[in-house]
């Protein structure tokens, strides 16, 4: 790619000048996240990133385009958290009972 | 087409990552497809921490049961122990293969791309509605009690 060394004033818009009247920016909300993080069982970061994902489309509306890449940040953020404190949980389960089955086998096999 | 953000050895680190999760979700759906949450090997498969603590349904409780039996193409009893997972499924799919598409830098075929943005009420009601399914599941009566995963005998 050459448009590194030229200047192309239509090639990019800088997400801090948006003049007034330009389609909004794609700015994701991290919905589908949020609902995933709730669902893998980790419970007040799923809900804390349910409605910071919410919010993002609500400022898109008024043009409040700053609140809503924050807020969709915010979201990532959160839902992330939650999806990998949630996963890090069940394994940790798993591999406690795993022990816990381990122990138990051992300690009959010395009883007999 | 933007241009790449990433060096190469990120790029690779991503698309090694990727191959490991998929292989990892793809153990995981064969592992419900043939075994039973609730049935012989019950007490291998990980409980709701919530569920644990609280005693009270969280909106992903049954998940497992509901995705055992979803795979094994009974539609009305997955939708009965979590109607929410099984109703959001092809969206959640469509989202998971959209944003890993676009975090591995691949084109993004056109029934990926959202033909519109949801307005800020959607959203928020689609919000409300997840937080909504999880309250009223835990609601021991009649026409709530469809919500909730059907009462077993614990072994």
């Amino acid at each position: 790619m050459s448009g590194q060394t030229t200047f192309n004033p239509y090639s990019e818009t800088s997400p801090g000048q948006l003049p007034h009247g330009d389609p909004p920016p794609n700015i994701p909300n991290h919905l589908a996240k949020a609902i995933l993080s709730t669902i893998c069982c980790c419970i007040p970061l799923g809900i804390v990133a349910i409605v910071f994902a919410a919010q993002v489309n609500g400022k898109l509306d008024v043009g409040d385009y700053a609140g809503a890449q924050k807020s969709s940040e915010q979201a990532s953020f959160w839902g992330n958290l939650a999806i990998g404190l949630g996963a890090a949980g069940k394994i940790l389960v798993i591999i406690l009972y795993v022990i816990f089955v381990v122990a138990l086998i051992a300690q009959n096999q010395r009883g007999f | 087409m933007s241009v790449s953000q990433l060096i190469p050895k990120q790029r690779f680190l991503r698309r090694c990552g990727f191959v490991a999760a998929t292989a990892g979700v793809a153990c995981v759906m064969y592992i419900l497809f043939r075994m039973n949450p609730s049935g012989e090997w019950q007490s291998f498969f990980p409980k709701c921490i919530f569920f644990l603590v609280t005693g009270l349904q969280c909106p992903g409780c049954g998940c497992q049961r509901a995705l055992h039996h979803l795979f094994n193409g009974r539609i009305l009893l997955a939708l009965q122990y979590n109607a929410m997972v099984i109703i959001t499924l092809p969206w959640l799919t469509w989202e998971a293969a959209r944003s890993s598409l676009k975090f591995l830098e691949l084109p993004v075929p056109g029934f990926l791309v959202p033909r519109r943005r949801l307005s800020g009420k959607e959203a928020m009601s689609i919000a409300v509605a997840v937080i909504a399914f999880w309250v009223l599941r835990n609601i021991p009566c009649w026409p709530f009690e469809w919500l909730a995963p059907p009462l077993q005998v614990l072994q």
